[in-house]
Formats: C-alpha cells, sequence, structure tokens
C-alpha cells in the first residue's frame, strides 16, 4: 500500500512546498528550506508529506495541516501512552489474580517501549527547536549552536540571533547595540554587553538621574541632594528609570537577576519614612548596581552589612547567647550552595551546619552613625566580637573538601565556602547561566562554567562573557527557552516604543504623566506576578525561568495563570495608552507613516515591536481588528488619536497576547 | 454585562467563513452550571500556611510535663500562661492536654464539634529544614525529592478524577507543581473581582469584547507544539472561561457579612471570600478543591503576642476570624457536611525560643507540628503522639519528630471524596495508615 502512495507523495510534497498557504501552516512550513531546515533532511521532508497524505486519507485533516511527521507520530504515541496508562490503572485497582498479574507485566513492558519511544520523539522536538516552543521562523543558517556547548559561536551573527541574545538578556537591547552585532559580530557585542558601551562619568549620571527621577516621583526638590529616597516606591521609579535610559541593558538586566538571587522585599522591612533607616533602600539598590556584573564573592560578602539585608533576616538579632539561624540558613540555601547539588540531588549541608554557620556568622549589629550628607543619625550594621560566638564547630561533616572544625568569624566562614565547598561556585553558575541558556544545564556545561566562576575568583564577567559568546546561546534548546517574566516583557515592550527613555526635564504635567505612567508598569509587572524589588519570599519568585530551587526546573510557567495573563494584557494596554498620552510620538517610534495600508501597519508594529512575523491569517484577522467596525466618522488614520487609541495601542498588546511574544 | 454571541461575534467580523475556524473558541467550554447551595459532590479546602507555623505555640500544651518542660525551659518567654489556652475536650486522664492558642477563639465558636487536632504531623523522614525543599516535598506528596518530578498531589487528584479546571481553584501562592496537572489545568487566580469587567477604563464594554474575541481568535491560529506553548495557551482559555463565568455567574453570589462577621480584606480573608464564592457555584453533585494560604509564619523573631502583625497571635486571629466567616458561610449554604478544611504547613518549628527578650524572641525552623482539619462529618477529638522526653532533650535537633505522615491526614479525606489514596501516593516507601479522621 506504502508504495502505492509514493508518487502521490511526491507531488503532494511540491503542493505542500510551493503552496504553503493552501496545505502548511506557513510560520511552519512555508517552502522547501524551511521543510529542510524543521525536519533536517530532504527524506524527511518527504515523510513529511507523505504523513499528511496520511493523515489525510485517514480523516485527520485537521490535525495534519501543518503538522510535521514528528509532530504526528508524538501525539499517537501520547495517545497511546496514556491508553496503557488508563488500562494500569484499571488492572491495578483490581483483585491481583494470575492472568491479570500476567496481563498488568505485558502492559508495563508495552508501556515501557512507547514511553521511550515518546521520550525520544519529544527530545528531537526539543532540539528542533519546536519542542521548546521555537523552531519557527528560524532559516537554515542559524541558530546552528550544540546546545552544550560552550565553544565560541561564529562571529557573524543574523539579525534574528541578535535579537535573540538581546531580547533573552538585555530587555531587547537597543538599537547601538544590534548595530555592534550586525557590524562588529558577536564578540563585540558581547564586550559591549558586559562591559558596557558608557564611560564612568556616563554611568554616574545616569545614576545621578536615576537619583533625580526618583525624588520626582515623591515630588522632592530635585536641587536638594540631601533629600533622600524616602520608600520602596521611589527605588522602583529610580530602577524603572534606569531600564528605560540606559545603554547598557544586560547590566540592569543582571540587577534583575540579583535581585532575585539575594531576595529580600525592601518595602517589607519597614525603612520607609524611617528617619535613621530609609537610606537603606538606597544603599542596598547601589549594592546590587555596583556588583551587577562584579564580584560574586563580594556582593555576598557585603550583604553582611547591608541593613536591608540585616532587617530582612534578622542577622542582627543574632548573637552568642541567642542564636537566630535565619541568616545562616539563607546564606547557604539561597545565596551560596543551594540545599541540594542541583545535578546531584545530594544535600550540600546538614543541620549540624545550620548551627556552625549560625555561629559563624553571629555578632553583628544594629548600631547608629552620622549621615556624611544630612548629619543626621543613620542606622548602620557593625560588627561586635563580644556578640560573636568564637566556638568550634563542625560544618561540612562528610563533604569532601569542605568539612572544617573551627571557630571562624563571618567573613572567614564565607571564603571557606566560596574556596572549599564544590557545590557553591556550581550552584552560582547554574543559577545564572539556567537563566541566560536555558532551564536543565548539563552536568558538563554547570561544572565546566563554575571552573571558570572558581578560577576568577568568582569575578562574574569571564563566566558571563562565556555564556553570551558560546554555541549553548545560540542553539534552538536556547531559543525561546522560557516565559519572560513580567518584566522583562514590559521593559522590553516600553523599550522598543519609547526608544529614546523618559527625561528628567519634562515640564511638570509631563513629568507626573511620566510618573504614572511608570507606576503603571510597576503595577502591571505586580500584577502579573512580579514586584520589582519586592518578591513574595525569599525565594524570589517561584517558577520563574529556571529560578527554582533544589533541582526543579521551570521554564516561567509561574508567570501562567489565569490570573496573570489578565493582568499582563491589561498591563500592557494601560501602559500603552498612557505612554500615548504622554504626548510621546507614538506613532513615530513605530515608523507608522501616513498612508501606508492596513495590512502594512499590522506588519509593522509585529516587527517594530516584537521581532514577529505573522502568518497570513494573523496578518488577515489583525486586519480586520484595525479596520473592522470604524465609526462612520472614522478612517484609517495614523495620526488621529481616536484610531491610536482604540485600535494601535490594542493592535500591539493583541500581538502581545500570542506565545511568541512572550517567551524568551 | 452584555455577552458575546457567536452570531454577533460573527457579524462584527463580516466573515461567515471563518464560523469553523471560530467555532472551538466560541463553543461553550464550561459545563458548569450554576447551582448555588448545591450540597452534594465534596469539597476540600486546603489552607497552605507558608513560613512554617509554629504548631507548638498555635496548639499548645496547657497540662502536663510537656506544658512545663515549655513554660519554663523551652520558651520561657513565648509561653502562653496555660489558663489562657483555650482547652479542648475529651482529654480526660491523659497525661498531656493540648488546646488551642487564644488567637483561635472566633474559629473555636463555630467550629469546636467538628474540629480535629492533629498532634506531631510533617514529613515523617528528615527532609532538612527548607521552606522551599518542604514545600515541594509536601506539594508533590512525597518523603524525598525525585529529579524531575513536578506533578503535585492535588494535580495528581485533578488528573485522576478527570476533573474540568474549574472543579479545582487556587487563590493560593503556590509551587508550581501543585498546579501542574497534566490533563487539564487548574484555574489559578488572586482576586475574582478583577475577572468581573472586561474593559479599560476608558473603552466601552463593547470595544473591549470585541478586542477580546479577536485575542481568543488570534491564539487559535498557531498551534503549539511545546508543552510550555500548550500550557501558555491553555491559561489564556482558562482566562477567557474565568472572566465569562465571574461576569455572568459567579460575581452576583453573596459570601459573608453573617452572623459571624464578614471576611476582611487580608489575603487570606480574600482568598476565602472568593473560595466561598466559587464553592456556592459550582454544579451540583461534583467534587471540588480550592487552595488558600497565608503567608508570614516564619517567625524567627517577633513571634511573641505584643508584637503587633508579626506576631503569631495577630496571625492566627486574621486566619481563625476569617475561617469563622467562612465556615458560618457552609453552613448557611448547606456545604459544611460536604466540605473539609485542612490546614497545613511546611514544618514546624523549633522547641526552644531563640531569645529571651520579648520583643524578638522568636524559633527557627523545625520538623513536626500541630494542626487542624475540620468540616463535614469531622467530629472533635485529637489524633497523634505526643512528643517525647528525647525529643525534649535534644538540643541539637531541637523539634519534634513526626510520628503522623501528613499524606494519612490527605489519604483520609481522599477516602472521603471516593477516591483511592494509594492511586495518588504512589511512592513505594509509603503505606498508608488509616487516622479515623472523620469517625
Amino acid at each position: 500500500m506504502k508504495r502505492g502512495y509514493t508518487f502521490l507523495y511526491g507531488i503532494v510534497f511540491i503542493i505542500s512546498c510551493a503552496a504553503p498557504n493552501a496545505y502548511a501552516r506557513p510560520k511552519t512550513v512555508t517552502n522547501l528550506s524551511d521543510f529542510i531546515q524543521i525536519a533536517g533532511t530532504p527524506y524527511l521532508c518527504t515523510s513529511v508529506a507523505g504523513a499528511t497524505v496520511l493523515a489525510k486519507l485517514r480523516g485527520t485533516m485537521t490535525l495534519a495541516i501543518g503538522a510535521t511527521y514528528k509532530e504526528i507520530k508524538t501525539r499517537k504515541t501520547e495517545k497511546k501512552v496514556s491508553r496503557l496508562e488508563r488500562k494500569l490503572v484499571r488492572l491495578r485497582s483490581k483483585k491481583p489474580t494470575r492472568r491479570r498479574l500476567k496481563k498488568i507485566a505485558r502492559l508495563e513492558s508495552k508501556h515501557s517501549k512507547k514511553q521511550s519511544k515518546l521520550d525520544t520523539l519529544d527530545s528531537y522536538l526539543t532540539q528542533c527547536g519546536s519542542g521548546s516552543g521555537g523552531g519557527e521562523e528560524i532559516g537554515d543558517n542559524e541558530f546552528l549552536g550544540n546546545t552544550t556547548s560552550l565553544q565560541a559561536y561564529r562571529n557573524e551573527l543574523t539579525d534574528r540571533e541578535i535579537d535573540h541574545l538581546l531580547g533573552t538578556v538585555a530587555f531587547g537591547g537597543s538599537e547601538e547595540l544590534r548595530q555592534i552585532g550586525r557590524v562588529k559580530g558577536l564578540s563585540a557585542l558581547v564586550d559591549a554587553l558586559v562591559d558596557g558601551v558608557t564611560t564612568a562619568k556616563q554611568n554616574q549620571e545616569l545614576q545621578d538621574d536615576a537619583l533625580a527621577w526618583a525624588r520626582h516621583s515623591m515630588w522632592l526638590p530635585e536641587e536638594d541632594p540631601s533629600e533622600h529616597i524616602w520608600t520602596a516606591g521611589a527605588i522602583e521609579q529610580g530602577q524603572f528609570y534606569r531600564f528605560l535610559n540606559t545603554r547598557n541593558p544586560f547590566h540592569e538586566w543582571m540587577v534583575l537577576v540579583l535581585s532575585h538571587h539575594f531576595s529580600l522585599d525592601i518595602d517589607g522591612i519597614g525603612f520607609a519614612y524611617n528617619q535613621y533607616a530609609h537610606h537603606g533602600l538606597q544603599a542596598h539598590w547601589e549594592l546590587l548596581l555596583r556588583e551587577s556584573v562584579g564580584n560574586f564573592q563580594s556582593l555576598t560578602r557585603s550583604m553582611f552589612s547591608d541593613s536591608a539585608m540585616n532587617a530582612w533576616l534578622q542577622n542582627y538579632y543574632n548573637t552568642k547567647n541567642s542564636p537566630n539561624q535565619n541568616y545562616a540558613r539563607e546564606l547557604l540555601e539561597l545565596f551560596s550552595l543551594g540545599a541540594v547539588d542541583p545535578i546531584s540531588q545530594a544535600p550540600n549541608y546538614g543541620e549540624d551546619t545550620i548551627i556552625a554557620a549560625t555561629a559563624y556568622v553571629s555578632g553583628f549589629l544594629e548600631t547608629l552613625e552620622e549621615n556624611p550628607v544630612t548629619g543626621n543619625d543613620m542606622m548602620s550594621i557593625a560588627y561586635d566580637s563580644e556578640r560573636h560566638d568564637s566556638g568550634a564547630y563542625t560544618a561540612f561533616a562528610g563533604i569532601q573538601g569542605a568539612e572544617i572544625t573551627a571557630s571562624m568569624g563571618p567573613d572567614e566562614f564565607l571564603n571557606h565556602v566560596f574556596a572549599n565547598h564544590p557545590g557553591a561556585p556550581r550552584y552560582i553558575a547554574e543559577r545564572i547561566a539556567g537563566q541566560m541558556l536555558y532551564p536543565g544545564l548539563s552536568e558538563s556545561v554547570v561544572q565546566t562554567l563554575a571552573n571558570t566562576l572558581r578560577n576568577n575568583n568568582y569575578e562574574l564577567k569571564p563566566m558571563l562573557k562565556q555564556i553570551l559568546r558560546s554555541e549553548a546561546m545560540f542553539s534552538r534548546g536556547a531559543r525561546r527557552s522560557c516565559i519572560d517574566s513580567p518584566l522583562e516583557h514590559f521593559v522590553r515592550l516600553m523599550r522598543r516604543v519609547m526608544p529614546e527613555g523618559i527625561k528628567n526635564d519634562l515640564d511638570l504635567n509631563r513629568r507626573n504623566q511620566t510618573i504614572w505612567t511608570i507606576w503603571n508598569a510597576i503595577y502591571a509587572a505586580s500584577g502579573s506576578g512580579q514586584h520589582l524589588f519586592e518578591p513574595d519570599s525569599v525565594f524570589g519568585f517561584k517558577g520563574s525561568c529556571n529560578i527554582n530551587r533544589n533541582g526543579e526546573i521551570a521554564y516561567g510557567e509561574g508567570w501562567l495563570s489565569s490570573q496573570r495573563l489578565l493582568n499582563r494584557s491589561r498591563g500592557c494596554i494601560d501602559i500603552m495608552n498612557n505612554m500615548n498620552s504622554l504626548e510621546h510620538d507614538f506613532v513615530g517610534a513605530l515608523a507608522l507613516r501616513q498612508g501606508m495600508t492596513s495590512g502594512e501597519i499590522v506588519t509593522h508594529v509585529a516587527t517594530q515591536v516584537y521581532g514577529l512575523s505573522l502568518t497570513s491569517e494573523e496578518q488577515s484577522l489583525l486586519v480586520q481588528f484595525l479596520t473592522g467596525d470604524l465609526p462612520s466618522f472614522q478612517t484609517l488614520n495614523t495620526s488621529d488619536e481616536y484610531f491610536i487609541r482604540s485600535r494601535i495601542t490594542r493592535l500591539i498588546c493583541l500581538i502581545g497576547s500570542t506565545f511568541e511574544t512572550n517567551v524568551r | 454585562m452584555k455577552s458575546l454571541s457567536r452570531r454577533n461575534f460573527l457579524q462584527m467580523l463580516g466573515v461567515g467563513g471563518a464560523g469553523l475556524a471560530l467555532s472551538p473558541v466560541l463553543s461553550p467550554t464550561v459545563a458548569c452550571a450554576q447551582s448555588q447551595g448545591a450540597g452534594d459532590g465534596k469539597n476540600l479546602v486546603v489552607v497552605n500556611l507558608l513560613g512554617g507555623m509554629d504548631g507548638y505555640g498555635a496548639l499548645p500544651y496547657y497540662d502536663g510535663t510537656l506544658a512545663t518542660s515549655f513554660q519554663n525551659q523551652l520558651r520561657p518567654t513565648l509561653s502562653l500562661n496555660p489558663n489562657q489556652v483555650i482547652q479542648l475536650t475529651g482529654q480526660n486522664g491523659l497525661p498531656q492536654k493540648i488546646g488551642l492558642h487564644p488567637a483561635w477563639k472566633s474559629l473555636h465558636d463555630v467550629a469546636s464539634s467538628r474540629m480535629k487536632v492533629l498532634k506531631n504531623y510533617g514529613i515523617v523522614q528528615d527532609p532538612g529544614r527548607s521552606h522551599d525543599t518542604c514545600q515541594i516535598l509536601m506539594s508533590l506528596g512525597v518523603s524525598t525529592l525525585q529529579a524531575g518530578a513536578n506533578v503535585g498531589l492535588l494535580a495528581r487528584l485533578m488528573d485522576h478524577q478527570n476533573w474540568d479546571s474549574m472543579q479545582f481553584w487556587s487563590f493560593a501562592d503556590t509551587n508550581s507543581s501543585d498546579l501542574n496537572a497534566t490533563k487539564k489545568r487548574p484555574i489559578s487566580v488572586y482576586n475574582l473581582d478583577s475577572f468581573n469587567h472586561n474593559h479599560i477604563w476608558w473603552e466601552s464594554e463593547e470595544m473591549a469584547e470585541r478586542a477580546n474575541a479577536f485575542q481568543q481568535q488570534l491564539l487559535t491560529l498557531r498551534s503549539q507544539k511545546s508543552s510550555l506553548g500548550q500550557s501558555f495557551l491553555t491559561e489564556s482559555e482558562n482566562m477567557h472561561t474565568t472572566i465569562q463565568e465571574v461576569v455572568s455567574n459567579i460575581s452576583p453570589i453573596n459570601v459573608g457579612s453573617n452572623a459571624t462577621g464578614d471576611y476582611d480584606e487580608s489575603r487570606i480573608g480574600q482568598s476565602l471570600r472568593d473560595a466561598m464564592k466559587v464553592l456556592k457555584w459550582k454544579e451540583s453533585g461534583k467534587n471540588m478543591l480550592t487552595l488558600v494560604s497565608q503567608q508570614g509564619y516564619d517567625t524567627h523573631s517577633g513571634q511573641a503576642n505584643s508584637n503587633g502583625d508579626s506576631s503569631l497571635s495577630s496571625l492566627i486571629t486574621t486566619l481563625s476570624d476569617n475561617l469563622a466567616v467562612f465556615y458560618t458561610d457552609l453552613a448557611l449554604s448547606g456545604l459544611l457536611d460536604s466540605t473539609v478544611i485542612l490546614i497545613i504547613s511546611e514544618f514546624g518549628r523549633t522547641l526552644r525560643e531563640n531569645e529571651s527578650s520579648l520583643s524578638v524572641a522568636g524559633t527557627d525552623h523545625g520538623h513536626g507540628s500541630n494542626t487542624i482539619a475540620l468540616g463535614a462529618s469531622i467530629t472533635s477529638g485529637i489524633i497523634g503522639d505526643d512528643l517525647t522526653s528525647n525529643d525534649l532533650t535534644d538540643p541539637w535537633y531541637n523539634a519534634g519528630r513526626p510520628t503522623l505522615d501528613y499524606r494519612d491526614i490527605f489519604s483520609d479525606v481522599f477516602a472521603w471524596m471516593g477516591v483511592t489514596p494509594e492511586e495518588i501516593f504512589t511512592e513505594t516507601s509509603y503505606t498508608r495508615q488509616p487516622l479515623g479522621l472523620f469517625s
């Protein structure tokens, strides 16, 4: 029978490849090259067509349209596995007779084979890039990196590869960075991302401007530098100013990553409007900024004397007479080691180590010192050896290289962990790299990065560059591997729609409107599950890309719920409309021109804002949205306020509600 | 609110030919008809107290040698005066008597006859004392972590029972494994009120409905091959379905403001109010699961009653007051006999307080704990073992070693719901010990 279809295979193959709109979903299979790119070989392309024909003949047209052979096989196998599982559950719930047990054994064996086949198919789809949401739109000359290789990828990048890099770790980047990527290639782009493209003076100016903006957000006089930042909200406004205005977006992305890692709710520590403690908010923020691509060990050490972190984890209550385990436990579990090894799942420490570590990090206390700017008293964290537990304890019993019995101070203990515990570099490398590459890194990738980190004394830059230049970064497994976090989503959107950033020198009315727009963005992200600098708990944001501890891999599905998607969708509309009401040149930023057809507008918005190529069906539907049911007084007019408000902003958010625009 | 019919939408688009493609979007996706006061079908309400509730403070010993040890040696600062503790009946002759922290008064007043205290429960094997590890273990219903396991016990219940999305509502801060059902995804919301409108303030409802309809249609145009993509589509569909149901059927349901009081605006108050609404709304005859949570139980410091919002007393008062309203709502709606409320937390806390100053004293991460189950045909009583003298004298372990496996509590409830517990808890090392929760 199969031989009888050979000729037909060929015919349908040609038709399918040549007439994509009729037989294939264009984003997946638009032409011969796409067929080859997805299926891997011309032979498989033929199989695809063949499977399509067979599926059609079997009345499963819906399934077959645009689906590849592998997908069809996968779905069928899934069904079989599921059917077998149901049968097994039914049989196991009944009284076990000899006959039944024999049948169960037979079915178990069959199930095992099918499951194994399914795993193979799944892994194929993942490797092709389609298993993790990617794969579509990829040309056959791009994203060719090996998923598990940290060797340098080729220097010349395609535009899509540049967008992938910038979209994953730099909020979409900027035209300046894209140009570096296009003209100078990967190596220069990575240097620009990690080392930055600005001078120290420019960096300071950005922070001065961000602080001024933070003061604006509280309506404090900008000319008085002694006026401090009194609330968490002001810090969040200041950081958002940086998000939108920075030329080094990777640094700001790392601030976000580190704020998850050293998770602390800056609004929950009670510093706001506290004349003795409020400066701790700014100090904590600037610590993250300073070390965003700096030294991880130094950053961890700085947390000992960070007043905000002390208030959060109460280490200033931890004394030799009243040991409080809170800080010691989180230092090991969250900051430096993880409770278990991310790959082997072996414990990194036991409860005896918590007791020892509590003693080692004891001795800090709250004190007051003079604020050099205002002359007022301000809270400070000091170390008092009298409060320190100097007893000898045993830590990391049974962990080779790390076990120690000694009396240690906080710094000494931290140095010991970073220098001698094999879990420290692995944990930190996995936590950071998993978010940059893809969740579930292999042992070899983690170990290589851990070596880089340790060999460079926990300086982050060498490891970050290694990751960003790697083949793995440009593999299909890394493309669209995670749901983007709400802040990544909204900041990327705002940077695209408002590429010039925001300005401090706005008149009062426009400044207030802009502050309100940023509040909108902060609240939209918060409603979608991610409040800047105010995570749900010490774990940061659960379900975020790779961020779960204890080896539970997450692909950002924590951002997916009815509530969070509703708030993401509404947040987009709120932000876009507020930006529009800023008298911001919305139309200009999107490069929309008078006289464009509705189709051109749709295409332009999709590519300009999201870098997304639409299918013809999507294009057609969105054109209907744009032009259908326009009131009689209304025409397609990109200079018309009503049209922009009711259609263009909504159009942006409609496209922004698709899966492809919510992954990175 | 005007609802969008298929006919309206097709007219709006002016493309009748698109009907075939639209049918999956506009067909009724929710079979659940509103059925206020439906009394049949079993309901489980899980209240997850995040941070590790101090069970020995929330349900303290007030008489016996253990009470004396807590008051004199282990917790001289934090222990309550025995006269303050709400005493539980049925402990005559028992050497160690356990009661309720006075903050539970409002709940005890309405529910004492259907409240069971469970002593010294937890993850029996020592799992370490990480919040995350213990929360994940409890979510998964296992005693040891297994790489790749990510479907929690509640999600497995949903799968096992082939529930619709709207038979499992989460109003909680959860682990993703709680919701990782493989067949249908639960509805996860924080605030039902936010679903009670479709439009942004400046838009007309028609404009918003039109955009929503296009959004739904747009999502159907690309099939998603990855499980992540499919999850995204499912959640998007759940979002639209939830809007429709809340606007049309759930929002008008009145709850609270009963003889016990009203729900407050705390997170747990809002969650229980919303949970009550969906319980009253649910389709007759179907089982339903709701998950709520309360944060703040990680009381390393400031645990004493005098420490305002962060104190254990304040946390329990908020929980108890809202649960009392919830419990009364259940009774008024005829749902009490069919609803069980389980209170769980990832671990208990250390037996010894960590500081002698009243303003600072707290407890660190421990292991075993005490808790409460109530509702349905649960009778008043106490289940479980007391702490041993060995527990009290081991300064290194400094925690209760649980003897009651938390899965046994769920197992009794699952059996009551008509589910074979062994099909949910498949870890080979687990053997169910029926507790007689309902006897």
